[in-house]
Parts: C-alpha cells; structure tokens; sequence
C-alpha cells in the first residue's frame, strides 16, 4: 500500500500528466509564482541595466542633459587618447601580480597550519579570522594610520633596525603597502582552503606513507593536486576582486601618490560619479567585464593542465 | 626475523620523531601567525586609548603611557553615531528580512517544483554571478534616481526582496539535502505547496537561513559603495559613511586632531560584527565552505 501510494521520486510527474493539459499548466504557473522575486529582479535589476548599460557606453551622458549618441568614441578615447585609462591598467595589473599570489600562498600556509591535530586549534582559526571582520571602512582609515611614518608596520620593522618609509605617501611603497594590508583579510580564502584540505581523502597520504614518502611528497604529489580546484576558485575570484577594487584606494590614498594607486575600480567611480561621464563610465565598466570573461575563460583553458578534478 | 623487528621498530621510532617535529612546526606556525594577525588588532585598541601627545610621539610606542577612555564618549558624540548605528540597524534588519522571504521562496521552486522553463531559469541565475557589479551600478543608479530614490534608504532595501542569485543557490543546494518523502507525506495531508514550505521545511532550515542572514548582515553593516552615492544627507548616514565623516571632522580640528577616535569609533563599529561572527561562527564557516563566497 504505501509502495503505490509513494512513488519513486523519479517517476513522480507521471500521476500529473494524466489530468492533462490545465494541470500542467497550473504547475507551471506555481513554480514561476515561486520564482517571481528572483524574475522580476532579475529584469528590473539585471537584465535592463544590463542592456541600458551598453546603450550608455555608446554616448555622451552627464545626466544634466539626455544622453547623445556618439558610437565608439568612448573606446577610441579609452584607448588612444585617456592616458589615465592606462594608468589604471598599469596599476591594477601591478597590484593584482603582487597581492594575488601573495595571498594564494599565504592562504594555503595558513590553512595546512590550521589543519593540523593539536588542542585549541579551533581558537587559532577564529583570532586568524577576526582581523576580517573589522568594519572595512574603519579597518582602511586605521590602516592609514598604521601605515604611516611612525605607525605600527614601522614601529615593528624597527625592533630589527630598519627605517621604514611614510608608505602612503611613497609612489613605490603605496601598492605593496595596501597589497600588506589585504593580507589581513584573507579569512575567507583561508576558509576555503581549509575546507579543500580536510577534503582530501585519508587512503592516499596512507598510500605515500606506505611507499616511505616524505611530508613534502605528500603535499606535492597529493595535497596540491587534490585541493587544485579551491587555488583554481580562488585565483579566479581575486583577480575578479582586484579588478572592480576601488575602496582602499578611495579612502586611503585618492589614488595617488601621483596616480602611485588608481586603480581601475577608481578610475571608473571617479568618472561616474565625480565627474559626471556616466557614458565613458559605462564603457570602462564593459571593458572591465570583457577582461573578467577573457580571464576566467583562458583559466578555465588552462585549468586542464593544472587543475586535477575528481573525474579524470 | 630480528632484522625485519629492528627495522619496524626503526620505523616507529623515526615516525613518532617526526610527529614530534611535525607538532613542533605547528605550534611554530600557529605563533606567528597568532602575533602576525593580532599585531594590528591590539595596535588599534592600543591607540584608541591614546592621547594627541602619544599618538603622534616619536619614536612611537605601541602601548599609551597616559590611558584615555574619553575617547570613546568623544568619538561617540563628534559625529552622531547613535544617529548611524540605529540607520544601520534598519537597513540591515530590513536586508536580512527581505533576503531570507525571497530567496527563501525563489530557493524553493528551483529545488522542489517542476515547471517548464525551470533549468534555463536556473542556468540563467547562475550566469548573472559573473556580472561584475560595475556593469549594472551606473543604469541602476539612473534609474533610481529617475524614480526619485535618491537621498532615500529605498535603494539600499528594496533589491533585497529580489532574491539573490549566490544565497538562492545556497538555499537551493540546502533543500536538495532535505528528503522529499517530508513534501510528499505533508501533500498527502493536503497541504498546499506554500504551506509545505512554511510548517513542513522552514523549521529544518535554521543552519541555512543564518548562514545567509549572517552574510547579508555583514555585507550591509560594511556596505560603503551605495549610501555613498545614494545618500547625502547626514540624518540617512550609515556606520560605514559615518566613520569617513568622524575622519573628515577630526582632522578639521587645528589644534588637536586626536587620531585616537577614529580608532575607537573603529573599535565599537566592529562590535557588532564580532558579535555576530563568534555567535554564527559555525554556520559562517560552513557557508564559505560550501559557495566558497568571500565575506565583503
């Protein structure tokens, strides 16, 4: 009785088809009630944007008068003629080539430590954490602070007798310097290694013990490879991140010293909102986005050869 | 025989030393990241406390030599924050709401109803996570501006009853864990789709609904972007806003910009946070686990 009355989840839709055509309708209906937030957001707040977004980058808008249609002349002068534009490039690209890998190792160096079986290791990783959870606005005015002549990075560096610069106002020290301060955000990414790590099945460290390999096979020959997927993840989303950054820049150093940190993010909210070109802002928002397709695309390429995942 | 028990015995001696060393490492590691990551912590508290005279001493110290809790009371009443956290507060209980009801929803009807149209819809949702937000910001800050949104909290609340597509997803792949033999059992008591949801799986998704609660409650205590450009009047400021005004107005001072209180105005804007975060611990560190989705 209850094996007829409880079908198998699989052949579940057979006993509504047979009601015919105003039931399936009334399903459908149902479902697409119970999406509607995500449709209607998805239109008003999406997909409109979206498309508007393109008609925008293609004219002149300072939002005083309507926009003017102009074609590409956004893009010809981002390329040609907006030194700034290549700046900004410069600058992100600087930035990304130094905090990405610096955070990826950190991260993982972080995550193999927390991984480990000793007692309190669970307080470890909350105090590795909380630097994250500073409120952002106030973690960067702090660091401004932390940063300068005699701030705290200073103050430690002369324990071992080096004079630090004043780094924010120092046209090479400004991008490390901020690159310094992402480093004491990386909880998430951390996270997200751990997670990798406690994912790697026991039988094969066994396997490398049991053949007499050393710690350091283990973690080439089994632990990289496994947790691969998760680099490949956050490689991925932290050059998404640096591309759209504009915060630290905005609230530590407006880009300078002499345009030392204008990132792309600030070149783009500057244009938008402080100097009224919404169309010429929307085209380095497109540019910024075909960059992110391009890039996750040759990962995704490239990510055959290096990431292993399960199925291979 | 003898040989073969001297080398196990080798064996064991050799692995237990290594896990000596390995412990060893550990403990190392576990160190200096300790100091490494609480450095600029205690530093912030340390100088929340600090007087002008301290604070801009040279060669600086970490620790004030004369410890002012004024600060606090000053950073407090300089800009008015009582003003900004109860602001913050309501746009952030008004996101948590909002969020939760709609993609709860949303959540729902892509795990458990057929419908036509259903994988594209998905697929679809899936692919508006790769949209760098700089695309969509400008045309959705005109349109909120042509409907008079501006210098309102409507532009910071109103998206959030529109369901978003990564805690959709979380909740989604959270429903996929429930057993459906619960919707089915409840349909054959008649319950219609809206109340299997309600009474029969709302209350098994607590771990889910606070990991989404707690994210959205982070992204909005930290949101700076939008009040910045939606928002210029100091009555609508949130925390975020709040602090750059507390900056602006302390360095505005001639005779005595005293740093120390945007450190301390740092300090109690964070606690909330950290409230939050070691409440919710388990439920956060799950939910990055599983959408491997950064906190800000």
């Amino acid at each position: 009785m209850t094996a007829a009355q409880v079908p198998a989840s699989g052949a579940a839709p057979a006993p509504t088809q047979k009601r015919g055509l105003s039931r399936r309708l009334a399903r459908d209906l149902t479902g697409w009630a119970f999406i509607s937030p995500w449709v209607i957001g998805f239109i008003g707040l999406t997909a409109f944007p979206f498309l508007f977004s393109i008609y925008l980058s293609l004219t002149e808008y300072s939002m005083a008068a309507p926009p003017e249609f102009i074609g590409l002349e956004n893009f010809r002068f981002m390329f040609f003629e907006d030194r700034v534009y290549w700046t900004a490039m410069r600058v992100t690209w600087t930035y990304a080539a130094i905090a990405v890998p610096l955070g990826m190792v950190q991260s993982v160096f972080i995550a193999l430590i927390l991984n480990q079986r000793v007692h309190g290791i669970a307080f470890f990783r909350t105090a590795f954490y909380v630097p994250g959870m500073i409120s952002s606005v106030g973690w960067m005015l702090v660091w401004t602070y932390l940063l300068s002549k005699n701030g705290a990075v200073n103050w430690a560096l002369a324990l071992v007798g080096i004079e630090g610069p004043s780094y924010l106002n120092s046209t090479t020290w400004a991008l490390p310097a901020l690159a310094l301060m992402g480093l004491f955000s990386v909880g998430s990414s951390m996270l997200i290694m751990l997670a990798a790590l406690q994912g790697v099945p026991e039988h094969l460290y066994e396997a490398v013990e049991i053949d007499g390999g050393s710690d350091w096979s283990k973690f080439w020959n089994v632990t990289l490879p496994q947790i691969s997927p998760a680099l490949f993840y956050n490689l991925v989303m932290s050059l998404i991140g640096v591309l759209q950054s504009w915060q630290a820049a905005y609230l530590m150093t407006e880009g300078g010293p002499r345009n030392a940190t204008l990132f792309y993010g600030l070149h783009l909210y500057r244009n938008a909102f402080q100097y009224f070109r919404m169309g010429y802002a929307c085209a380095l928002g497109w540019v910024a986005f075909m960059i992110i397709l391009l890039l996750t695309g040759v990962n995704f390429l490239a990510s055959k050869y290096w990431v292993f995942y399960e199925a291979d | 025989m003898t040989a073969a028990q001297a080398s196990s015995g080798g064996y064991f001696v050799s692995k237990r030393r290594k896990q000596r060393i390995r412990k060893l490492v550990t403990w190392a590691g576990l160190t200096i990241g300790f100091i490494w990551f609480m450095y600029p912590l205690l530093w912030t508290i340390a100088s929340s406390l600090k007087t002008y005279a301290d604070f801009n001493r040279i060669p600086p110290s970490v620790f004030p030599s004369e410890v002012r809790w004024q600060n606090y009371p000053d950073a407090w009443n300089r800009v008015p924050f009582g003003r900004f956290f109860i602001n913050t507060t309501i746009i952030t209980v008004v996101n948590i709401v909002g969020t939760l009801l709609s993609c709860t929803m949303v959540g729902y009807g892509f795990a458990r109803l057929q419908f036509r149209g259903k994988s594209q819809a998905f697929a679809l949702m899936l692919s508006t996570m790769m949209l760098p937000w700089w695309v969509t910001l400008i045309p959705t800050y005109i349109i909120f501006r042509q409907l008079g949104w501006i210098d309102t909290w409507l532009p910071l609340t109103v998206p959030a009853f529109f369901a978003s597509a990564s805690s959709v997803f979380l909740i989604r792949q959270f429903f996929l864990t429930l057993p459906r033999e619960l919707d089915e059992a409840a349909e054959l008591d008649g319950c219609s789709k809206l109340g299997i949801l309600w009474r029969v799986l709302l209350p098994l998704m607590k771990p889910v609904l606070a990991t989404i609660g707690i994210f959205t409650f982070i992204g909005n205590w930290n949101n700076y972007l939008q009040p910045l450009i939606y928002i210029h009047r100091w009555e609508l400021f949130p925390i975020s806003i709040g602090l750059q005004f507390l900056r602006q107005a302390v360095s505005a001072l001639v005779s005595e910009p005293i740093q120390g209180l945007v450190m301390a105005a740092t300090v109690f804007t964070s606690l909330p946070l950290i409230i939050i975060f070691f409440l919710g611990q388990n439920y956060f560190v799950r939910g990055i686990a599983l959408t491997g989705r950064t906190g800000t």
